[in-house]
Order: C-alpha cells, then sequence, then structure tokens
C-alpha cells in the first residue's frame, strides 16, 4: 500500500517512524482485544482515524474508525476482525517504503 | 507555537510542517501539560485538539483564554459537525482546522495567528509606552525600557518572577505591573513583606490557620498563600524569610498544596509567585543562609531593577512627576537631581521632593530647598571632582590613586575611571558593593570595567 499521491512532501520523510509505531500499536492492539480493553481499542481507533488520512493512508483512518465503532459497542469478533486488516494494511505500507 | 494533542504522530506533522514555515513548536500531551507550559512560556499560538485524555479541549480552550485572553487557539478536530465547530468558536476559538491536516492549510491558518497575536502584543508595549511607561512606572532611560521589554516577555504568563533590585528601586510596583499585565489581573494581588512578620507568625501568615491551632487561635485565618488564589503572591524580601519556613515554602509551590496550621486537609490555591529582594541570593545561598533548591524554585525568570542613578535623567522625570501642583524646580535644584546618586533610589527621591515642597517659601523649588543630607553631598557639590581628589588624599591609603585623579593634570577618561574605581574599591576594603554606591555605577557594570582595566577583583584570589 503506497500513501497517497498528494501527500506533503514535508511529511514524507516521517513514514517509517508512522508505520513503525502503528506496527507496535497492531500488538497493543491484540492484547488489549485478549483483556477486553475496549476503552483503549476504542481510544487507538479514534486516533488512527485522525492520523491515517493526515499521512495519506485514508484506509488507516477508515479502519481506525471501524475500531472506535466495534469498540464502543464492545464488539470483540468485529474489532479482531478489523486489527487483522490493519496489520496487514501497515505491513503493506512499511514493505512499499 | 504549541501543539496539544495526545497523539504524537499528530504533532509531529505539525512541527514538520511550521518548522519549515520559520515557527519554533512545542509540544503538550494533555491538558495539564499544556497549561504547565504555558506558565513558562507565552507562544504565539496554540493548536489545540478536541480530544484529551485529561480534559476536553473545550474546557482547555476556556482555561486559556481566561488565563491568555489574547492567545490565539486553533481547534484541531476529526469531527468536523457543525454543532461541534459551533461550540469551539463560541467557546472563543481563533479558528479550526479539521483533520486529516493539510500542511498548506495549517501554514497559513497559524501564520495568520501568529501575525495577529505578535501585532496585539506589539499594540499593547506602544500603548504602555504612549502612556509614559509600565503599569504607572515613569521612566524614560534606555535601562528601564530594557527593563520594561524584558516585562513584556514574561508578564503575560504564568512564570515566577524573581525581582532584583535595591531598596526603594519600585520592586512592588513593578510586582504591581506585572500582575496588572498578566491573564489574572481580575484576581487579587496579594504582598507579604517577609521581613516585616516576626519569626514566631510567619507560618501563619502565609498558610493561615485553624480556630484552635495555637493559644489565641479562636478563629480560622486565611493565609496570604490563600488569598492570592486565582491572583499574584508578592513575597516580598524573601532572603529575610526564617530557614524553617523556607523549607515549608518550598514544599508548597513544589506540590501547589498545603495545610493550614493546625489543620489536616489540603488547600490548593492557584496564584502566581514574584518574589524579590534587595540581597544577591547567589551570596545568601552560599553563605548558608538561603536554601538553594528555594533559589531555583523562585529564580526562574530574574528581572534587575536599575538603581535611580543608572536611570539617566529619571531623577528628573520623576522629580517633576512627583512636584505638586504650582511648584516648579529651579535650574540649581534640576542640576541636584540630576547628580546626587541617590542611594535611597526612588523613595528617597519622593521623599526629597515632600520636603522640598513643605520648606519651599515662594513657587519654585530651590537646591536650598532640598535635604541638608542630599545639598551637603560632595557630587552635587560646584567643584566635585577637585573634593572627591582631595578627599583621597586624605585618606592616606591611596595616595596614587588620588594622585592620578589630581585635577591638574589632564589625563584620558579611561585613565581617570581606572583610577576612581581603584580609589573606591581602596576605600571600601574592597566591598564591591559600597564601591559600586560611590562610584554610582550597577555590580554588573563594576564587574565588566574591573575584567576591562585588569584590576583584581577583591577577594577573587581567596577562591582558588
Amino acid at each position: 500500500m503506497k500513501p497517497a499521491a498528494d501527500l506533503d512532501p514535508l511529511f514524507r520523510p516521517l513514514l517509517p517512524k508512522y508505520l513503525a509505531a502503528r506496527e507496535s500499536e497492531c500488538a497493543t492492539l491484540h492484547l488489549a482485544l485478549q483483556q477486553h480493553d475496549f476503552e483503549q481499542i476504542t481510544d487507538i481507533g479514534h486516533r488512527l482515524a485522525g492520523s491515517g488520512s493526515s499521512y495519506g493512508f485514508p484506509a488507516i483512518s477508515a479502519h481506525g474508525r471501524a475500531l472506535e465503532v466495534a469498540g464502543r459497542a464492545r464488539d470483540g469478533d468485529t474489532a479482531g476482525a478489523v486489527i487483522g486488516e490493519l496489520e496487514a494494511l501497515v505491513r503493506a505500507a512499511l514493505a512499499h517504503l | 507555537m504549541l501543539a496539544v494533542d495526545d497523539d504524537p504522530s499528530i504533532c509531529d506533522l505539525a512541527e514538520a510542517c511550521l518548522t519549515a514555515d520559520d515557527l519554533t513548536v512545542k509540544v503538550a500531551k494533555d491538558g495539564r501539560a499544556c497549561l504547565d507550559s504555558l506558565a513558562r512560556f507565552l507562544p504565539d499560538c496554540v493548536l489545540l485538539d478536541l480530544n484529551l485524555p485529561d480534559t476536553t479541549g473545550l474546557a482547555l480552550l476556556a482555561s486559556i483564554n481566561e488565563r491568555h485572553p489574547r492567545l490565539p487557539v486553533i481547534m484541531l478536530t476529526a469531527d468536523i459537525a457543525v454543532d461541534t465547530v459551533v461550540a469551539a468558536m463560541q467557546a472563543g476559538a481563533w479558528d479550526y482546522l479539521p483533520k486529516p491536516l493539510d500542511c498548506t492549510k495549517l501554514k497559513a491558518t497559524v501564520r495568520n495567528a501568529v501575525t495577529q497575536h505578535r501585532l496585539a502584543m506589539r499594540v499593547s508595549q506602544l500603548e504602555r509606552e504612549a502612556q509614559g511607561g509600565y503599569g504607572g512606572i515613569v521612566a524614560a532611560s534606555e535601562s528601564m525600557k530594557t527593563l520594561f521589554r524584558q516585562m513584556d516577555r514574561v508578564s503575560a504568563s504564568d512564570v515566577t518572577v524573581l525581582l532584583h533590585g535595591e531598596s526603594g528601586t519600585g520592586k512592588e510596583l513593578v510586582a504591581r505591573a506585572l500582575h496588572q499585565a498578566s491573564g489574572r489581573s481580575r484576581g487579587p494581588f496579594v504582598e507579604i513583606n517577609c521581613a516585616a512578620i516576626p519569626e514566631s507568625l510567619a507560618a501563619s501568615e502565609l498558610f493561615g490557620h485553624e480556630r484552635g491551632a495555637f493559644t489565641g487561635a479562636d478563629q480560622r485565618r486565611i493565609g496570604r498563600l490563600e488569598q492570592a488564589n486565582g491572583g499574584t503572591l508578592l513575597l516580598d524580601e524573601i532572603a529575610e524569610l526564617d530557614l524553617s519556613l523556607q523549607a515549608k515554602l518550598l514544599r508548597a509551590l513544589q506540590e501547589r498544596r498545603f495545610q493550614r496550621v493546625g489543620g489536616n486537609h489540603d488547600v490548593t490555591p492557584d496564584f502566581r509567585l514574584i518574589a524579590a529582594t534587595h540581597r544577591q541570593l547567589e551570596d545568601e545561598v552560599a553563605g548558608g543562609r538561603f536554601r538553594e533548591d528555594l533559589f531555583f524554585r523562585i529564580a526562574v525568570f530574574e528581572l534587575e531593577l536599575p538603581a535611580l542613578r543608572e536611570r539617566d535623567d529619571d531623577a528628573l522625570l520623576l522629580a517633576e512627576h512627583f512636584l505638586p501642583d504650582g511648584l516648579r524646580l529651579a535650574a540649581e535644584a534640576r542640576q541636584v537631581f540630576l547628580t546626587y546618586p541617590w542611594p535611597g533610589n526612588v523613595r528617597e527621591l519622593q521623599n526629597a521632593i515632600e520636603h522640598a515642597s513643605v520648606v519651599a517659601t515662594s513657587g519654585t523649588v530651590r537646591a536650598a530647598d532640598l535635604p541638608r543630607r542630599i545639598r551637603s553631598h560632595p557630587s552635587v557639590q560646584p567643584d566635585a571632582h577637585a573634593s572627591v581628589a582631595a578627599e583621597g588624599e586624605a585618606a592616606g591609603t591611596e595616595t596614587a590613586a588620588a594622585h592620578d585623579l589630581d585635577p591638574t593634570t589632564l589625563r584620558t577618561l579611561e585613565e581617570l575611571e581606572r583610577a576612581a574605581i581603584r580609589a573606591a574599591i581602596a576605600r571600601t576594603d574592597g566591598n564591591l558593593s559600597e564601591a559600586c554606591r560611590m562610584l554610582g555605577i550597577g555590580r554588573t557594570t563594576l564587574y565588566r570595567k574591573l575584567e576591562r582595566y585588569g584590576i583584581e577583583r577583591p577577594g577573587a584570589g581567596d577562591a582558588a
């Protein structure tokens, strides 16, 4: 997955740091899901929704919003599926750097 | 500018974008860190996320507006629902930016906010200058203009200030001016002179006491720290505070809470602290009379108030300011105001004007109407220079220096200055404070001149 073509050139050097942080955040999300910590899932989802598109990854924002909704609904199945997809997205983005 | 967001990745973007625009970006991760940061420095703009872990962006916006009404706050929100934006603007936001962050929009919005804030600060500075001073302080000298510029930098923030200056230089006036120019001006200004309170009552005076705390405590008393809640507390002559009270004060300042004497629950007043002293606190620390940790706690931003003798022609300006209507100064009296060194500073000058106003028999104040101490001072005698040299010769111990000051020998001003400094140091047995007073210059100036003329600082060799 490549970042949006219109991403500001000033933001491009920040991508490795951003994606690496998201990768470790996926591990945090898996753990939160195991512990049924839906508050943390909601918070992380909210932050991803705000930051993904800013870094040229609208798909990360969309998954963030989905996580936020699933977290609020305490819907573990949906949250688990979204976390899996998010992890794959982040890895794909990292592979394109 | 200050970026407030609990998501470091958003702060990183703001920093990358705005640093490229020559702006310095500081970051706060929550509401508490934001307020702590604003207490230490005042940015030109705040970029504030609507969702924070310890408070809401709107509540924090209200706190910022209350303390810094002219500081533009740009709200950052992922939720661009109309009611959210309207609520932010109604709460006093300067503008709002939606996420995802657009670098071009961010730069433009922040640049406009910064420009507006700098203009507002400049206008307020010019207004103060047009009014002839800062908070009613009468001054036109360069040294006071420098002080005003430093006050501008610190007045709008909540930073703790340490005022240093000789007695009578107007430390209380400066503290009041800082309070008036701050976001706390609607709150109380509470002053306590630490030198004027008996040691036994000092704790109760500062921290208050509960009923029955000690014999005679027949009712609860609210201490000065608590009285200053929402405003500014001036601890004047803080160096005179007893060491045990210094420890209590330090704890209260660090923890932002304390208990009244005899009390068992915490009180948490919110005040801005200004401390003042005529002593060199570093010397007091070195002498074990002042706690070093308290010194660092209060000396966050130091302001040096110039002595009146270092304020060019301000003495005359002040004399005319204090002179009652209907009186004017004769030419020779004006000369006295300009040449006398005013060791008691503005307070001494004000008293001299009061004295002269009573003594003057016509509508003109003459030199003879001034207190004897002033009109008979060597500095205001017609041949002051010659008399200083003669006095030096009479002292015997400073023959060489006095010879250098011989008015019949033409010498360069530098030579005369070097000789005058050597004479003053010799005459005061190396007491630099006294030497400064005698020479009519400040301590910093004296140090600079000692270095320039290669004169060894008295006692400097002892430290090795």
